[in-house]
């Protein structure tokens, strides 16, 4: 460690000074033990002192003079230096603006709370299924056990509510039915007035905190607002406090309007479910207790899930368990699609590196004169190396700051590109110090990926040819393998991005094709929530039954009818397991049907077939025998070989007959795999938040005005919202694949240019130094065409290298995608093909160009050439 | 041109310089101070021009039996400074009377 110069010298100080000392104490008379002790204790010093000199040796030879040597070089170059920093600029920002959205889904899911990284959410388990959610009895119980190790649990349960601000239109807005004690388990502060608290609970006080977008926008800032009232679902409830800009709720990626006490529930929704012990519907926020790991916690959770069951035998089976914030909210949905868009921009950033290494080398190349004589002067090699690694890294860190300014526009892009979706998602991904420091991670790392190479290629100077001038072995063979080794792998990478791109083009082509089940194209969809009106079953269904047949009354109007499901909608599909009669499950296999309840003549309003029996029609009543409807899938599967209409089945205390079979469909999205469903028909199984479906004979959206005063006409209070047409709603379910061809086109075009200039530089290059040989060869007769395919050879064998290892490398990693693509093999040969051949084309133009200059030499320019 | 504030440590270090310390250890017993800060900050002394080192006379050492070792003394320069830094720290000024030897 000790430098060169002064080795010698410190060796002998130390030296001296050990033995002096020793000698002096062995003078002394102390035993050898406690002179090795004394002796030891003095040396210690030596490793400080050897790296006080290291580090005073560099900080006398690293001046000011090397940085400025660097930015002059590099502001020699413009054009090269600009091109450089915007590669990378793109680059690194890509690659912060995609992480940013990671931090803001994953690493901080819950914005505006106290240490947040203490906060986890807590869920019942099964054998089977692993989030399932609190009864408020079940919570009330957990709670008051005090399960040490959470010095705090909450329940939140987010919901859909109309607000009506004076007299205007109700509107929807989202709010949270919480316990009292959610704020200060979150840690959030009121900004004005008060959070809520236990007591709200407790007493069931009709209350709500607001949060600061909804204060400032329904209610203008109004600064006296606590003690106002407030209007949801036609009950009146006092304002008590409003939350702190940034946040937003207890559910990650969503942004909710309001938190009123739990206690509300039946109020607000006139559904009794409270008190119910075996109606789980709420979920659990915990904070760990400081010094408590998680472990800890979950073995006094579950001692408590225990007793728990032992208790009361509808928690029979069920235990707790703790899991991240993460899990709860958006997160869950995105991750998967963020993680795929986190890999591509890392592969831009290396082929962008494999890019700029190259243009250094070359570079570097060209400066051989400049470089070899500053060896002559006397720069070690060292000092040579450490001069380019120091223009890499002003290039990096021009490139880091260019990209760190691009993020901060595309960071917000997410919200941008999301599909429009029936939750109020938001994700705030913002700059902060995490993904600063990410971004300062990766421009060191680019710097030492693309400058490592020229660095020490740069200095490996050859003195004698470079001072002279002339061009021997400027190009030896390991240079030329390096900068070849790169385009290689530039091609590979760009193949595998443009597959992916690719295939989800063909993803997207396919998805138009897809049948659906259904053959309506012209409707209009809307949603509402009757609970919000306080009806019961009855009352409800009255006025379900009056807005179809009021609908169909419309002119233009077809057909009507109301439905839960709506077709190709991603999220809100329930499933449940019921038994089927004349089936009995294998030993491990699980019967999961998904269902929904329609309205009379919906799979004709909606043009679904019906392949056997009937549909749900007006005999359908609550008064009737219980019927369902099911589809082909559940049909084939559990009444195999035999006509199911007729069969029975039983999900809840009374046996149910099929009296008719559907066609399948695609429900949740076009990916999805074949599912088993059923229809209820509403009026037997109610529920107070279907969409109404209204089928039209021409386009549907003159029709949606039309709609909307109808139901205004019928009931005052009830808020109508997402009012869509049909195929504004198809286009969201395309959404994903769209989203994905776009950004891997746009990457996979960038990569392929990218690579094809690289490749284009190579073969100049190499044209370039073997001009002279050129010459010659044509001196002596050589045919023009000949060095054409020659070097035309050159550029072919290295894409052809790169396109076997991209095709390598894709048909592992593709597969990986499958569950997103539609109707495309994750190795599909088409595609493979289609790509290689689209890059060889490309790569063959830019090798081409080149090779033409070299092949329309003139044979005495080129030997006068150096 | 570096910051050239002496702190209190190096400040004993100069003062057990003045008082006629001259080697590495010696310095290490006089001040409490450890070998690692001790030897780094004879260097930086040095550099400073507070401090010059010398190396002992080769034949008188090897006379007695051990290499030659290499001792430091206080330039003027250093005892200016050394006068200049006591008069920023007073309860150093009582201490620095107070040293024996």
């Amino acid at each position: 460690m000790v430098p060169a110069a002064r080795r010698a010298d410190w060796l002998r100080q130390w030296d001296a000074d050990v033995a002096a000392q020793a000698a002096f104490l062995l003078a002394e008379g102390y035993d050898p033990a406690t002179i090795q002790r004394d002796l030891t204790r003095r040396s210690l010093g030596a490793a400080s002192h050897a790296f006080w000199l290291r580090s005073h040796h560099w900080r006398t030879r690293m001046t000011l003079q090397d940085l400025t040597h660097a930015w002059r070089s590099l502001v020699q170059r413009p054009g090269v230096t600009i091109a450089i920093v915007l590669t990378l600029g793109l680059a690194i920002g890509a690659n912060t603006t995609i992480f940013s959205w990671v931090d803001a889904l994953v690493l901080s899911p819950l914005p505006g709370t106290q240490r947040p990284s203490e906060l986890v959410v807590v869920k019942f388990a099964t054998a089977t299924r692993d989030n399932l959610s609190f009864s408020y009895p079940n919570y009330r119980d957990v709670r008051d056990s005090r399960p040490s190790g959470l010095s705090g649990l909450a329940v939140k349960e987010g919901m859909a509510a109309s607000l009506r601000v004076g007299t205007n239109a109700p509107e929807r807005v989202w709010i949270e039915l919480v316990s009292g004690n959610i704020f200060d388990v979150l840690g959030v502060p009121a900004a004005l007035g008060r959070p809520l608290q236990a007591a709200d609970e407790t007493d069931r006080l009709p209350v709500a905190v607001i949060s600061d977008s909804l204060w400032r926008t329904r209610f203008n800032s109004d600064p006296t607002i606590v003690g106002r009232p407030i209007i949801l679902n036609g009950h009146t409830l006092s304002v008590v406090g409003v939350t702190p800009e940034g946040f937003r709720g207890a559910m990650s990626g969503l942004t909710m309007d309001a938190w009123v006490p739990v206690t509300m529930h039946g109020m607000l929704t006139g559904r009794d479910v409270l008190e119910s012990r075996g109606s789980g519907w709420l979920m659990a926020v915990a904070r760990l207790a400081q010094g408590t790991s998680q472990a800890e916690a979950q073995a006094s959770l579950r001692v408590i899930a225990d007793r728990l069951a032992a208790d009361h035998p509808v928690n029979e089976g069920r235990t707790l368990r703790l899991g991240p914030v993460s899990e709860d909210g958006a997160a869950q949905v995105l991750l998967p699609i963020v993680t795929v868009v986190m890999s591509v921009v890392a592969l831009v950033l290396l082929i962008a590196c494999a890019n700029v290494s190259g243009l250094l080398l070359a570079r570097a190349i060209s400066r051989q004169r400049e470089l070899s004589i500053r060896t002559a002067l006397g720069a070690s090699r060292w000092r040579l190396a450490r001069q380019l690694l120091l223009e890499s890294f002003l290039l990096a860190g021009a490139g880091g700051i260019a990209g760190v300014i691009m993020a901060i526009w595309t960071s917000r892009g997410l919200d941008a590109l999301l599909p429009p979706l029936p939750y109020p998602v938001f994700i705030g991904a913002s700059l902060n110090g995490r993904v600063l420091a990410f971004s300062a991670g990766v421009t060191v790392l680019a710097t030492i990926v693309f400058g490592l190479a020229p660095a020490l290629q740069g200095s490996r100077t050859q003195l004698q040819a470079a001072i002279r001038g002339t061009r021997a072995n400027t190009s030896t063979r390991g240079r030329a393998r390096l900068r070849q080794g790169l385009v290689v792998s530039q091609v590979a990478l760009a193949m595998v991005l443009l597959i992916s791109a690719g295939l989800f083009v063909r993803t997207l082509a396919n998805a138009y094709d897809v049948d659906p089940g259904f053959s309506r194209r012209n409707a209009v969809l809307a949603s509402f929530d009757l609970s919000s009106l306080g009806l019961d079953d009855t009352k409800g269904n009255e006025l379900l039954d009056q807005l179809i047949t009021r609908s169909e009354a419309i002119p233009g109007v077809e057909r009507a009818s109301v439905s839960t499901m709506v077709p190709l909608s991603v999220g809100g599909a329930s499933d449940t397991s019921p038994v089927i009669d004349g089936y009995t499950p294998a030993e491990h296999e699980d019967v999961v049907v998904y269902y929904g309840m329609v309205g009379r003549g919906y799979f004709e309003t909606m043009g679904v077939p019906i392949v056997a029996g009937r549909g749900i029609d007006d005999r359908d009543r609550a008064t009737g025998a219980s019927v369902v409807v099911i589809n082909e899938t559940m049909a084939q599967r559990y009444w195999p070989g035999r006509d199911a209409v007729g069969g029975r089945l039983r999900s809840g205390p009374e046996w149910t007959t099929v009296i008719g079979v559907a066609k399948d469909g695609k429900y949740g999205t076009l990916s999805e795999s074949s599912r088993s469903v059923m229809y209820f028909p509403i009026q037997q199984v109610y529920r107070a938040d279907p969409v109404l479906h209204v089928a039209t004979s021409g386009p549907a959206a003159p029709t949606i005005a039309a709609v909307r005063t109808l139901v205004s006409g019928m009931a005052p209070d009830l808020a109508l919202y997402d009012v869509r047409t049909l195929e504004e709603h198809l286009r969201m379910s395309v959404a994903v694949p769209r989203m994905a061809a776009l950004l891997l086109g746009i990457f996979g075009a960038l990569a392929l240019a990218l690579a094809g200039i690289g490749l284009y530089g190579v073969v100049a290059f190499s044209v370039g130094q073997r001009t002279q040989e050129i010459g010659v060869r044509m001196a002596l007769g050589a045919d023009r065409g000949v060095i054409l395919r020659q070097i035309l050879g050159q550029g072919a064998w290295l894409t052809g290298l790169g396109l076997v290892i991209g095709l390598v490398v894709a048909a592992a990693a593709m597969p990986l995608m499958s569950s997103l693509l539609v109707n495309v093999s994750p190795t599909d040969v088409t595609t493979f093909a289609a790509t290689g051949l689209l890059l060889l084309a490309v790569a063959l133009l830019a090798a081409w160009i080149p090779a033409r200059r070299a092949a329309t030499l003139d044979p005495v320019e080129a030997l006068r050439a150096e | 041109m570096r910051s050239t504030r002496l702190g209190l440590g190096t400040i004993t270090i100069l003062h057990a310089l003045e008082g006629d310390r001259r080697f590495g250890f010696d310095i290490m017993d006089a001040t409490g101070l450890t070998s690692g800060t001790v030897y780094p900050a004879l260097e930086r002394l040095e550099e400073l021009g507070y401090v010059r080192s010398k190396w002992e006379n080769e034949a008188a050492a090897h006379r007695d039996g051990r290499p030659a070792r290499r001792y430091f003394e206080i330039t003027a320069a250093g005892g200016k400074a050394l006068t200049e830094a006591l008069a920023r720290y007073p309860l150093m000024r009582s201490a620095a009377r107070h040293t024996s030897r």
